[in-house]
């Protein structure tokens, strides 16, 4: 097993955890991160049917994305210190960047796309050499769109391909660095949220979000 | 204000220099990206000394039968798999323990020494192994699948389930240097971007020119359909990485047979409601496949596998005609690269019983061993040379 699973396993549910009770105690500052951050280890390293939450979380996934990780230290951060290091328009485009990789990647690798293409297996630039420049290339553009126009989900998008040049992951499949089912997931809910908000006529972004926004 | 704009144009370039690197990076890997099958002489190998009393049996019919789990008390044995070491010493690998996702299954593993006998299984993966080194939750092992390419290193492809069934299921790839008695820790091979679920090993693998293989394996979660592994190697390790062979809900399990460097034949595990196996085909060595086409072999959702033979000849092991049940296993022969097919011998066949899950292998001296589950309790070895498979193709013409 690759030594830096465990990092992983390890640093997402307890981001999860962290966020969740940042949210329940409303304790704010650093007051409220201390306290949350003491409960949420207590709570990842107390042994579970015998095991702790690292052990069960490899269960799930053993490739949490880069980008999952950094989306919840940023939403960590800005709960506790109402830093506001990404504004509604950063958030907006990470769950479209999410949203996007989601809908061209899942259907497909679950075999329920063309019959014999599989946009995972362009993942692995030394098979699909050829074919992969397509995401390879796009993550790249998208990164460097995003942060040539000042939006600071384009640095998130480049630590992932930072992390994949440093094989940080059990996976060395590019897109395990950029998505996970989490991540994906969330990203859509939030997109159908959004448009569902803008139907209504309602305001686009969440009021912790617009509390936060600079 | 400026030199901020500044430094974003310098952070987006590298952004977009990041993204690419790793791609640019692969180039020289690149080139070894589908590298064809390696493909045998099909003759006796030049200078090899007559192993036991092969040499004898190579030009006269010579077919004989062995269990291989003499004395196992387990409820269920099933999807053994073969491979020769260098030295001649033959191995079989199955899954066995109380019951199919047990959480007593281990992979269990007997040789087959000079004198023609079988070893004592020992068990060479357990779930409690397999949890320990993975660190994560395994309930139950299986299929296991031997990789040997002549060399003093030993490949053991398996599966752990982390929860449900074989659709949860993970592949783990592990390595022995002194002929399967002991075993690296195993490696997760990440297949699959929706938590690693369900890719499976059935059959052959097919060797790769410039080392390693081509594993047809099948994923089985929301779709069911055939893939290839590709192991190759890349620094001290074997990079995996996984091609599709076909979509959708329809076929599984293929038996991968290479027909040249860069030709090769897949045949399909079916389970459409016509039920007859399927084949595809590849100009361009496995990278892609015809749409599978229905051959004239019965296929009732059960396991098959084939080889080629020194002639070019394709010999197929499967369940012939026994709706829902496996009470048959027959072996048929194609000469026209698997589109016609003549049965040509019954190796079993008893009313309300299962012969199930063939496993074919072919030595370079012309040789054919099989492994495959008597009611999914007893591995049962099978051993034959072309000279009996052309004998019996004779009596049925």
């Amino acid at each position: 097993m690759k030594e830096t699973v465990i990092i992983w396993t390890t640093l997402v549910p307890f981001l999860l955890l962290l966020w969740f009770s940042q949210r329940m105690s409303g304790l704010p500052g650093v007051a409220g991160l201390a306290l949350a951050a003491v409960v949420s280890a207590a709570a990842v390293w107390f042994p579970w049917f015998g095991h702790p939450v690292p052990f069960w979380s490899a269960s799930l996934s053993a490739n949490f994305s880069v980008i999952m990780v950094g989306l919840l230290i940023v939403a960590v951060f800005d709960r506790a210190f109402a830093s506001g290091i990404f504004r509604p328009r950063d958030w907006r485009a990470a769950w479209i960047f999410g949203a996007v990789a989601s809908v061209l990647l899942y259907p497909s690798a679950l075999g329920l796309g063309p019959r014999n293409f599989d946009s995972y297996a362009l993942g692995w630039p030394w098979l699909f050499w050829g074919q992969s420049v397509w995401l390879f290339g796009g993550a790249g553009f998208a990164a460097a769109l995003l942060i040539w126009r000042g939006n600071r989900f384009g640095y998130v998008v480049f630590l992932a391909m930072l992390g994949y040049a440093a094989g940080f992951q059990e996976s060395d499949n590019f897109w395990d660095y950029l998505l996970d089912p989490v991540y994906g997931a969330i990203s859509l809910v939030m997109i159908l949220w959004m448009v569902w908000r803008r139907r209504t006529g309602r305001p686009r972004v969440p009021t912790s979000e617009r509390s936060s926004g600079r | 204000m400026k030199g901020a704009r500044i430094w974003r144009v310098w952070l987006a370039v590298a952004a977009l220099l990041a993204g690419l690197a790793p791609w640019w990076l692969a180039r020289e890997e690149g080139a070894k990206s589908f590298p064809g099958f390696l493909m045998e002489s099909g003759s006796p190998r030049a200078g090899d000394p007559p192993t036991g009393g092969q040499a004898a049996v190579a030009t006269k019919p010579f077919f004989r039968t062995a269990q291989v789990n003499r004395g196992s008390m387990h409820a269920k044995s099933h999807a053994a798999t073969l491979a020769e070491l260098p030295d001649g010493t033959l191995l079989a690998v199955w899954y066995a323990g109380s019951g199919e996702g047990a959480s007593d299954v281990a992979i269990y593993l007997s040789s087959r020494g000079a004198d023609g006998g079988w070893s004592e299984p020992v068990a060479v993966m357990t779930r409690e192994r397999v949890e320990r080194d993975l660190r994560r939750n395994v309930i139950s092992l299986g299929n296991p699948l031997l990789l040997a390419d002549g060399s003093d290193r030993l490949g053991l492809l398996f599966v752990d389930i982390a929860a449900g069934r074989w659709s949860g299921s993970s592949m783990n790839l592990t390595w022995s240097r002194d002929g399967g008695r002991t075993w690296d820790a195993p490696r997760s091979l990440t297949m699959n971007p929706l938590a690693n679920l369900s890719a499976l090993p059935a059959n052959p693998p097919a060797l790769l020119r410039g080392g390693g293989w081509a594993v047809p394996i099948y994923e089985e979660f929301l779709g069911k359909f055939p893939e290839t592994l590709w192991l190759q190697p890349r620094g001290e390790d074997y990079s995996a990485a996984v091609s599709r062979v076909e979509g959708g809900v329809y076929v599984l399990q293929s038996a991968l047979v290479p027909l040249a460097v860069d030709r090769a034949v897949s045949f399909f595990r079916d389970f459409r409601p016509a039920r007859w196996m399927s084949a595809s085909w590849s100009d361009d060595a496995g990278r892609t496949w015809t749409k599978p086409a229905v051959t004239e072999l019965p296929n009732r959702d059960s396991g098959l596998c084939a080889i080629r033979l020194s002639d070019g000849v394709i010999l197929m092991a499967f369940n012939d005609l026994s709706p829902g049940k496996r009470e048959n296993l027959r072996l048929a022969l194609s000469e026209d690269e698997g589109r016609n097919w003549r049965t040509i011998a019954t190796l079993e066949e008893e009313a309300g019983s299962e012969f199930s899950y063939p496993y074919l292998m072919r030595t370079a001296e012309g040789m054919i061993r099989m492994v495959y589950s008597a009611r999914q309790r007893q591995i049962l070895f099978a051993e034959f040379n072309e000279a009996w498979v052309d004998e019996q193709a004779e009596a049925v013409r």
